[in-house]
């Protein structure tokens, strides 16, 4: 499948002895390719459920893809991004930043009739307002719109803003990267510094905490009960809605990368960006749609996460979250150098980390050396799919 | 074709593996007359030396316990620990759950949903922010960051500048330094040149206290309001030769600077305790309160809330306050 799109860019070039060596060698380089994370991941499963077969109750597989369902929606929006030749490290810190507006926002609208009180009463008796302006002006103009003070209304507001805050983010760095001519990696840099620290100024250094004490946590932590089946204290197992989230974008993702004209200008500019150019496609425009795609799966998986905690740590959310997401798309069999790569491999990245991660807590291996575990699994990994991939 | 074999022999050996292992294993566990314990401990990851501290803790007052299986994991964030805590609960039948929060509000939601298991749930230096927990044990912030502003303020006689390093920004941190803030108001000749964030942290608290040193030439005294950055504070004091009367009030009791205050050095007066063994007291009480089933009828008298208190070391109660084989 990943064959297709690379296969066809690099054949013309590789002249007819070469085009004979590729067909002999393809069926045994591209097995291990396409199947070598698959292989991977079914070697994982059959080692833990050796160890100890409670891995493979309903409820801890559950788990395992609920636990990366949020680093997995970013991980979709990263494979189209690194199949273009790009990066993003931005998106840990926009996750803290996005979430942590939206629970601001919705706080100030569902408090807004308090605060415009107590900002009054301070002022008339002389004393410290104790809200900055910018809260107490916001607060004035939900009150007069007539949405202060109502929860269903705030959740709405916190929902449209933080998908907002993900999807302008995403645009900015389409812009500084294909307009601005700055390397991904530099542009992303950036924003992986200043919205961490838009976040913590936001926050004062604290934690954003919902003043939706039910209706906000219904998105990330609700979902379907499934019949028949409870866990081991008697409650129904649940399908929750970050799940069911990733499922279906995975899909779309997988449909957009193969069967629209953009999946293939992606793999055209990550292949080759000066023939793509050539070949008339706006490859400025691909860039800012592909940046703005990951910025908007962040404001996703912004929201669900801070929904599922009902609150976002201003420090500690979403970090490091952009190395796991592109160790998922890497594991999942991408190039880092772009051109090639699929969907349902970054899937079966995110399952291996999942997996990993449990496994390391199920066999009690000692909190000090999982790091190292993790980290020689995922290179063993890359090596396994990536053996014979030096003879190209 | 080769490297896919190696693949598949693999698989079988791992299998034939499981397959050896299960039997031997399984009959004893199932023969037991009693069901043994289980019980899940989560805490932050080792960031800073209490952190540590709090691992060793747990771990040692763990090995007490031997006949109950325990499940212990470390978060760096509240995303780690709230899938370790997920990961415990569908991996085992818990019966009890020691927490001590990477932060408080983000853990709630599991928490909630740890209590609707019917876990026994053991809070320990980091709330909820709902009455999930069984039992709540905290060191009292606001106690730590009032008697150590009392401290510079009686040695320093009411006057002269101090600078302040924070910690990590977190609920604790401000409860601290609002309480130091609001004992220093009443003294208007004691000056706060400057106040920053060390993170609880050595390397940091030394490049802080660097640039105070640049800034500032007339500190009296630094409120370093944790041990790690007392003794960044010190290496920066020594690194530009400052004045030797400069001294340094850290916290928590981290068995170095107790050393030092119990030998009298002239940098460290005093430190506050704010131990990481309450850990361990967190630990012990999950296991007495669930072993002979009493946990309910103990609900009737057991105080629900427990707040430990902060103590000022001084060279002449240092002694009982140093632990020279523990991390921390």
């Amino acid at each position: 499948m990943s064959a297709e799109p690379d296969g066809q860019n690099r054949e013309p070039d590789l002249g007819p002895e070469g085009l004979v060596a590729v067909r002999r060698s393809w069926s045994r380089r591209r097995t291990l390719e396409v199947f070598g994370p698959l292989i991977a991941l079914a070697l994982l499963v059959l080692v833990t459920t050796a160890f100890n077969p409670t891995f493979l109750l309903p409820e801890n597989i559950l788990n395992v893809v609920e636990n990366q369902s949020f680093v997995g929606l970013i991980a979709l929006g990263m494979t189209f991004v690194i199949i273009s030749g790009g990066i993003d490290l931005s998106v840990g810190s926009l996750m803290a930043f996005a979430g942590g507006l939206g629970i601001w926002l919705m706080n100030t609208a569902i408090r807004a009739p308090e605060i415009t009180a107590a900002a009054a009463q301070a002022q008339q008796a002389g004393m410290e307002v104790p809200y900055g302006a910018v809260r107490i002006a916001l607060a004035g103009l939900f009150g007069w719109t007539g949405l202060g003070g109502s929860e269903v209304w705030g959740v709405l507001i916190a929902v449209s803003a933080v998908l907002l805050a993900g999807l302008a983010a995403g645009l900015l760095n389409g812009i500084l990267i294909a307009k601005g001519r700055i390397a991904p990696f530099i542009a992303t840099l950036g924003g992986l510094a200043a919205y961490r620290s838009l976040a913590l100024a936001l926050a004062d250094g604290g934690e954003f905490r919902s003043a939706s004490a039910e209706l906000f946590k219904k998105l990330g932590a609700g979902g379907l009960d499934i019949p028949y089946l409870t866990n081991r204290y008697g409650n129904a197992v649940v399908l929750r809605w970050p799940v069911l989230a990733l499922i279906a974008a995975a899909v779309a993702a997988h449909i957009v990368l193969n069967r629209t004209r953009y999946g293939r200008y992606v793999y055209a500019i990550g292949c080759n960006e000066r023939a793509a150019r050539y070949s008339a496609i706006a490859v400025d425009r691909i860039k800012i749609i592909t940046y703005t795609l990951i910025g908007g799966l962040t404001g996703v998986a912004a929201l669900l996460n801070s929904s599922r905690m009902n609150a976002v740590s201003s420090g500690q959310t979403g970090a490091m979250l952009e190395l796991d997401a592109i160790a998922a798309v890497v594991i999942g069999g991408t190039r880092m150098t772009g051109g090639s790569g699929q969907v349902w491999g970054t899937v079966v990245g995110l399952l291996i980390l999942g997996v990993i991660g449990n496994m390391l807590n199920l066999l009690q291996v000692s909190p000090y050396l999982q790091g190292l575990v993790k980290g020689v699994i995922i290179v063993a990994a890359v090596l396994v799919q990536r053996g014979s991939r030096t003879e190209q | 074709m080769k490297r896919l074999a190696i693949c598949v022999a693999l698989i079988g050996l791992f299998l034939i593996c499981a397959g050896c292992k299960k039997p031997s294993h399984e009959p004893p566990a199932a023969r037991e007359p009693a069901r043994k314990l289980t019980i899940g401990v989560s805490v932050p990851a080792a960031d800073h030396g209490w952190t540590a501290g709090v691992g060793w803790w747990a771990r040692r007052a763990m090995e007490m316990y031997p006949d109950v299986n325990w499940a212990y994991a470390t978060a760096i964030g509240p995303e780690k620990q709230i899938a370790d805590i997920k990961d415990m609960m569908s991996q085992q039948k818990l019966d009890g759950l020691v927490i001590l929060a990477t932060e408080s509000a983000p853990l709630t939601p599991i928490a909630e949903e740890a209590h609707n298991n019917k876990i026994y749930i053991v809070s320990v230096d980091r709330g909820f922010l709902k009455p999930v927990a069984d039992l709540f044990i905290e060191g009292d912030n606001e106690a730590f960051g009032r008697k150590s502003a009392e401290f510079i303020a009686g040695k320093l006689g009411g006057k002269g500048n101090i600078v302040a390093l924070e910690g990590i920004p977190s609920t604790v941190n401000t409860d601290r330094v609002e309480a130091a803030l609001e004992v220093f108001r009443r003294y208007p000749d004691i000056k706060i040149l400057g106040r920053q964030p060390g993170m609880w942290n050595r390397e940091k608290a030394h490049e802080v206290m660097r640039n105070f040193l640049t800034q500032f030439d007339n500190i009296d005294a630094v409120w370093a309001s944790d041990d790690d950055m007392a003794l960044g504070v010190e290496q920066a004091l020594e690194e530009v030769g400052a004045n030797p009367d400069i001294w340094i009030l850290g916290g928590a009791g981290m068995k170095e600077v107790v050393k030092k205050v119990l030998d009298g050095d002239p940098r460290y007066p005093a430190t506050t305790t704010y131990p990481p063994s309450m850990i361990a007291v967190g630990v012990h009480m999950c296991v007495s309160n669930l072993r002979d089933g009493k946990a309910k009828q103990l609900g009737q008298f057991m105080p629900r809330h427990i707040k430990l208190d902060v103590e000022l070391i001084t060279p002449e109660n240092a002694r009982d306050h140093y632990f020279p084989e523990s991390v921390y």
